[in-house]
């Protein structure tokens, strides 16, 4: 019995073996390289301790690219993971036009980053779409990418391109719920709002789990976006820690961007890891 | 249970035997050096300057029998030893031409393989009409009377041909052609123009084929000069730039369009299937392909090569002029294109899979920018001859003999490599007079701006610093514009060599400006500097020019000169509020640095209401559009114009503030300068009166580079005046010795320049070369500059869009500089 649970512990590591080379070679390694270099000067690779760290977090740069990265994540996703909850758990209940719809929401995943990129400067110019439209209503208009707003069309690009991505996993989840729950529920005099809160949400906490923390990955993607729109230095509300990293890359600055993006994926750590544990808990 | 054993066993090799073939096609796949099998190739074309026989202009040069013919204004010669001497030949038929005769100008020519010479003539004393001649083997002469349809110009303006009497030989139009008539309706317009014929060829049975002025190619009758068959393009509109014609086909060129090659049959004259290698070869699958123009030489021909000059703006207002080109010719008795391009010659057999490189051009004169390449022909030795325009010569004309030897590498055994971020005639200008001096050393020249459209250069500067840190940079960095303050970061961060030793060297002999060179000394040591640098200046009354010295009284004497001059048109000519701030900010910038590297609040809002105040005073009682935009443009007036101070001239402005960035700027102004003596010039000084100057084109030395010694000589071969004596408009020599003498070049002189005033005037100027005095006070002036500037990119375009923004009136003074401020600040914040 215990050679056979061995040999299906070495067919498993063989099956995750490829994939495990893949990550230590394109990303546990090079983050490896990248912690050394967090300790060692950009250019020589002297050992200069914690300077680096205390250099990153004294770069006012760094100061503003946290608070903004910090506030888009806490602006973007609770208004992401409810409002595709609610969207999800509708076009649950209407299957056949549900299934319509949901292939409407995955639509902006379809779209190049480019062309979204296109749409927003067609759309937030100064002579955009919707000063023109503004200006129609007497209103006036707004320079959305030279002022705060900036920050807000960020957010709605955002919410507008993942909100398809986790309504088809929010309905991943609802799809695993047994009906059976429900009927039972309603047997014994449950309403709606009862059955969504005492059936439908503690059944979806797995789902809670991984919806959350591919939405803290992707938001991390929002910069292509913000970087094809406004280059290397857009309005400082939209300022986020990649554009640092990417400015810090041209000006050489090796040793600081190291020293930011350890700090930043321990951040991201301390984030998932409740979301993580929480999960084993209940499991 | 045996079966399935022997079926996993079967599996398992199977999978093993997968694997190794795998890792054998792997194994086959590297490189001979990789296996340390390296063999050096041996073999190329080779450079050598031949002479040109004294004091003459050539036209046509050609091969009879082995020995080389040139057809020039003073004769014709031959040389039966390769081109090194030359006899003058006795052909009595074409003595009145070189006598001046007859009052007719050569104007291109064309050889035969037997000998036979047709060339074209203008008559300059009558109706400047063209005249065509054979001149046959014997010696014979003859006049060809080749008849054109003329050009027409339609209502639309486009050009038009009429076309009724192509066969028609001395018919009413074809009579009147050759003298441009005027339009009586209009009066001043001429309704049609000579059609002449730029380039005459002789086909394998001696009947010739000409491109004329409309961009069609005529088949001539070689006796009665009448028109055969007539080329037209495919595509409406279009035009062919060139031919070539080899064993049997016709090959024309519409390059303009970028139809690629149409290939005619020589026999019966249909279009044939097009050559997709060459066609793609052509349309960019070559290492050159943008911008260029082109034109034909076949092995006898000769045309003046069409050249377009384009600018690529590298960031900070700089800009680069670079002729790209592509000619073709062809070798008697065969089927083959010989293309040539700046990166070189290649050889294409029509139908064949390939273009073949047979010349590098990095390693001849092709790639040098002051190089313009007139004809080229193959030999029946199998060398090459080129005729070129040489810029920088005294007599303005090279030929050049390339012949294969087989002895040598085909790569020079050291092999540089700079980094520019963009293409940058003056760099490539280095490189070519380097290597001509050093044909042991081959320079690769990488531009990642030039390669593809959308990369910015923070792009490529990321690119360049990951390739030098994983130790795959180039040998030497070559930085302006936007690179300029990245090149002081390199140093600043230690990735370049320090050079001090070589830049010693050049302070040592004296002929350096110091304070130029040792702009970015740090701890006293040289890691990057510049090679070359511009000035802002200002031209005007003397008394005007000494009272300013700073942007306070910049504006008191705009100001005082409106008020004394109400009426009268553009003070400065900046009337327009982003040229206005894009030319005066740079000059300023330097003093609104503080200590701790940030902009000065109070410096910043001076800067923008000096030039509010100067706005004003130049905009009071001038005429506007219906948006408010003043009427005059000065059109002399951009930053780094090279007509320096003919403005003055041209009543566009009574002060000029321009830079001095070309030595033909200075001979311009030297010019300006004699035709009005109450005129001087003096430098832009700073906004708190700082003496400033703009180092450009600066090289530093990749401290990773594994052959610093050579990437050493280049840089001290940079400094020299060698490698200082030629300029390409982009800035002014630091050698003292080398900027000296181009000051003082007697070429400069005589140089015609013809400007229009904003009311329609036009000024003529002829350029004057600077007198030892001259020169003198010039660069004594030039050594006294102290402050210079570099200047972010990201600051550049905060200070111009919200300083326009703020002038116009769109936002306020304060808004503007909180704009500034706040922009500047987060991208200083970084470091």
């Amino acid at each position: 019995m215990r050679k056979w649970k061995n040999r299906e512990s070495l067919t498993g590591l063989l099956f995750l073996l490829p994939s495990l080379l893949g990550v230590c070679l394109f990303v546990l390694i090079p983050f490896a390289d990248v912690v050394r270099r967090s300790f060692a000067s950009a250019i020589t690779e002297e050992w200069v301790g914690l300077k680096n760290y205390g250099d990153a977090l004294g770069t006012l740069a760094f100061q503003l690219a946290c608070r903004n990265t910090l506030r888009f994540l806490l602006c973007c996703m609770p208004p992401l993971l409810i409002l595709s909850l609610l969207v999800g758990a509708f076009l649950q209940r209407e299957r056949a036009l549900g299934q319509q719809l949901k292939n409407a929401f995955l639509f902006p995943m379809a779209i190049p980053v480019a062309s979204v990129a296109l749409v927003w400067q067609a759309l937030f110019h100064q002579n955009g779409l919707i000063n023109g439209i503004l200006v129609s209503f007497g209103a006036s208009p707004v320079n959305w990418m030279n002022s705060p707003a900036a920050f807000w069309v960020l957010v709605g690009s955002y919410l507008w391109k993942n909100l398809g991505y986790d309504i088809v996993l929010w309905m991943a989840g609802l799809s695993g719920i047994p009906e059976t729950l429900y009927e039972a529920a309603r047997i014994d005099g449950a309403g709606e709002w009862t059955l969504f809160r005492k059936i439908t949400l503690p059944c979806l906490l797995p789902t809670f789990s991984t919806v959350s923390v591919l939405s803290l990955l992707n938001s991390f993607k929002v910069f292509r976006e913000a970087y094809l729109v406004a280059g290397d230095y857009p309005h400082e509300s939209m300022y986020l820690l990649q554009h640092l990293f990417n400015n810090w890359f041209r000006d050489l600055s090796f040793d600081r961007m190291a020293a930011g993006a350890v700090m930043a994926a321990l951040a991201v750590l301390a984030l998932i890891m409740p979301l993580e544990l929480g999960l084993d808990k209940e499991d | 249970m045996t079966h399935t054993l022997r079926n996993r066993l079967g599996k398992k090799l199977l999978a093993l035997g997968t694997a190794a073939a795998l890792l054998l096609s792997c194994a086959a796949c590297q490189s001979p050096s990789e296996t340390g099998e390296s063999q050096e190739a041996k073999g190329r074309y080779v450079e050598t300057a031949l002479p040109l026989p004294q004091n003459t202009n050539p036209y046509a040069l050609g091969e009879m029998d082995g020995a080389l013919r040139l057809l020039c204004d003073k004769g014709v010669y031959q040389s039966t030893d390769g081109g090194n001497a030359w006899e003058k030949q006795d052909i009595p038929a074409l003595e009145p031409f070189f006598s001046g005769g007859k009052a007719l100008e050569f104007s291109q020519g064309c050889w035969s393989q037997d000998g036979s010479l047709i060339f074209s003539a203008c008559d300059t004393a009558g109706a400047m009409e063209y005249h065509y001649y054979i001149l046959s083997k014997d010696g014979e002469l003859r006049e060809l009377p080749i008849q054109l349809p003329e050009i027409k110009l339609d209502d639309s303006d486009s050009l038009t041909m009429d076309l009724d009497d192509l066969q028609g030989e001395g018919s009413p139009e074809s009579e009147s052609a050759g003298s441009a008539e005027v339009d009586e309706s209009s009066g001043a317009i001429p309704s049609s123009f000579q059609n002449t014929l730029s380039d005459c060829q002789f086909l394998p049975d001696g009947s010739i084929a000409g491109r004329s002025s409309e961009g069609k190619i005529y088949h001539i009758d070689q006796n009665t000069g009448s028109i055969l068959h007539t080329l037209t393009p495919a595509q409406e509109e279009s035009f062919y730039d060139s031919f070539a014609v080899t064993k049997s086909v016709l090959a024309a060129y519409s390059g303009f369009n970028s139809n690629g090659m149409d290939l005619y049959d020589l026999n019966t004259w249909e279009k044939k299937e097009s050559d997709p290698v060459l066609d793609s070869f052509l349309s960019g699958g070559s290492s050159d392909s943008t911008g260029e123009n082109s034109a034909v030489n076949s092995e006898s021909g000769s045309e003046s090569v069409d050249y377009s000059t384009f600018f690529s703006f590298s960031g900070g207002g700089s800009y680069s002029s670079l002729a790209n080109f592509t000619q073709f010719f062809t070798s008697p008795g065969e089927d083959v294109l010989y293309i040539c391009k700046n990166s070189g010659v290649y050889r294409h057999i029509l139908g064949g899979s390939t273009v073949e490189q047979l010349i590098n051009g990095s390693m001849s004169s092709l790639a040098t920018p002051t190089f313009h390449l007139d004809q080229m022909l193959k030999t029946s030795s199998d060398s090459f001859k080129a005729l070129y325009f040489d810029e920088t010569s005294a007599g303005g004309l090279a030929l050049m003999s390339y012949d294969f030897d087989p002895e040598i590498s085909a790569v020079p055994a050291t092999e540089l490599t700079i980094c520019s971020l963009y293409d940058c005639a003056e760099l490539r200008q280095f490189i070519a007079m380097y290597q001509k001096v050093h044909p042991d050393v081959y320079i690769n020249l990488e531009t990642p701006m030039e390669n593809g459209g959308a990369m910015t250069s923070s792009d490529a500067l990321r690119a360049l610093n990951a390739n030098i840190m994983a130790g795959k940079g180039p040998d030497l960095l070559f930085l302006d514009g936007d690179g300029a303050a990245d090149g002081e970061n390199y140093a600043n961060k230690g990735l370049l060599a320090d050079i001090t030793d070589v830049v010693d060297e050049a302070r040592k002999r004296g002929d350096i400006l110091d304070n130029v060179v040792s702009s970015y000394q740090k701890d006293g040591k040289d890691f990057i500097v510049p090679t070359r640098f511009t000035v802002p200046i200002l031209v005007g009354k003397k008394e005007q020019v000494e009272a300013v010295s700073g942007l306070d009284s910049l504006a008191q004497s705009v100001e005082a000169l409106r008020k004394a001059n109400p009426g009268e048109g553009p003070i400065t000519g900046l009337n327009r509020a982003f040229s206005l701030i894009d030319d005066l900010f740079p000059a300023c910038y330097p003093s609104w640095i503080q200590e701790d590297g940030a902009l000065s609040r109070e410096k910043l809002t001076e800067f923008l209401e000096l030039c509010g105040r100067i706005l004003k005073a130049e905009n009071q009682g001038q005429p506007m559009d219906e948006n408010g935009v003043p009427i005059a443009v000065s059109y002399a007036l951009s930053y780094d114009s090279e007509l320096l101070g003919i403005d003055l001239l041209s009543s566009q402005a009574q002060l000029v503030v321009q830079n001095m960035s070309s030595v033909y700027g200075c001979a311009c102004l030297s010019a300006v300068l004699k035709k009005s003596p109450d005129c001087s010039y003096g430098t832009l000084n700073g906004q708190s009166g700082e003496k400033v100057f703009r180092p450009r084109d600066l090289i530093g030395i990749n401290a990773k580079s594994s052959q610093i010694d050579a990437a050493k000589d280049f840089v001290r071969f940079l400094l020299s005046q060698e490698g200082q004596q030629h300029s390409q408009g982009m800035g002014l020599p630091v050698n003292t010795q080398a900027l000296e003498n181009l000051l003082q070049d007697y070429k400069l002189s005589g140089q015609g320049v013809g400007v229009s005033s904003w009311d329609g005037k036009i000024v003529d100027l002829t350029l004057r070369a600077l007198t030892q005095e001259e020169s003198g006070r010039l660069i004594q002036t030039l050594s006294s500059l102290d402050t210079p500037i570099t200047i972010q990119r990201v600051v550049w375009d905060a200070v111009t869009e919200q300083g326009a923004a703020c002038l116009t009136g769109e936002t306020s003074v304060e808004a503007a500089v909180d704009e500034i401020l706040r922009q500047v600040n987060l991208y200083l914040s970084e470091s």
